[in-house]
């Protein structure tokens, strides 16, 4: 193996990690990386004088994984939402009205430019579960639109809403309870 | 309060703003928003996590899908 070979193999398990974030199937998530790194591996030239072999690598995969995301649309949106937990009820009183009040996250600068936040955002967007994790992540990761979510899996937009409601609102939760409820987070 | 069909409670008003970050708002669940946003401060607080959470998401992708490790 040359060099180039070496390097994108070497990147392969965390590509697998990506795939299987998104696609939530190990099978739907092992063709996706095996069909990029063969699509890095037989045009080397397209990666001449780009900035990141990864950035390039994860480029291509995330075309694979909406390739992937269409042949498998049935299947996906087959399933339902695994989240049963009523989340309202969680947040709020039978009025409508906070249960604890949102604390103040500060000023969105603060939180940004620091790495340890990203790697808690990633956990926390990694364990969204099942379909609210997948459309959000086509929402968020691979950058497509809701009506091209709803294309894909052949959904209507009120259910994607719902669900990216859910995913936000989880996600809300998960980086007040692991970030800013934390003295770490705290905007100083 | 009188302009009662603006009235929403806490939970209304949260879904309306988690709406607007994946489609557009019409003009009531706007002004809705507005006129809940003046007297409530946790929704207020709210509305901003949803802010630091919208920045954050080209930051992360950035990191994600660029880091080396």
């Amino acid at each position: 193996m040359n060099d180039f070979a070496t390097a994108v193999q070497a990147l392969r398990p965390q590509l697998m990690r990506f795939a299987q974030a998104q696609l939530r199937n190990e099978a739907w998530a092992e063709d996706a990386v095996s069909e990029t790194v063969l699509a890095a591996l037989s045009k080397p030239q397209s990666f001449a004088g780009q900035s990141q072999l990864k950035t390039w690598l994860v480029g291509i995969l995330k075309h694979k994984l909406v390739d992937q995301i269409r042949r498998h649309s049935r299947e996906v949106s087959a399933t339902s939402d695994e989240d049963d937990e009523d989340i309202d009820a969680l947040l709020f009183k039978e009025d409508g009205h906070w249960r604890e009040a949102p604390a103040e996250w500060g000023d969105p600068q603060a939180s940004c430019s620091r790495r340890e936040f990203f790697e808690v955002l990633e956990a926390c967007v990694e364990q969204l579960p099942g379909v609210q994790g997948r459309i959000f992540m086509m929402r968020e990761w691979l950058e497509l639109e809701t009506g091209e979510i709803c294309k894909e899996l052949g959904i209507t937009a009120t259910n994607a809403w719902v669900l990216l409601h859910r995913a936000r609102l989880r996600l809300q939760m998960c980086l007040q309870e692991r970030w800013f409820g934390r003295k770490a987070g705290a905007a100083a | 309060m009188t302009f009662k069909f603006l009235h929403r409670n806490c939970r209304q008003i949260t879904e309306i703003v988690l709406a607007g970050e994946d489609r557009a708002l019409g003009f009531t669940e706007r002004l809705a928003v507005r006129v809940h946003l003046k007297i409530c401060a946790g929704c207020r607080r709210f509305q901003g996590q949803m802010a630091v959470m919208r920045e954050a998401m080209p930051r992360w992708r950035a990191y994600r899908d660029g880091d080396p490790d």
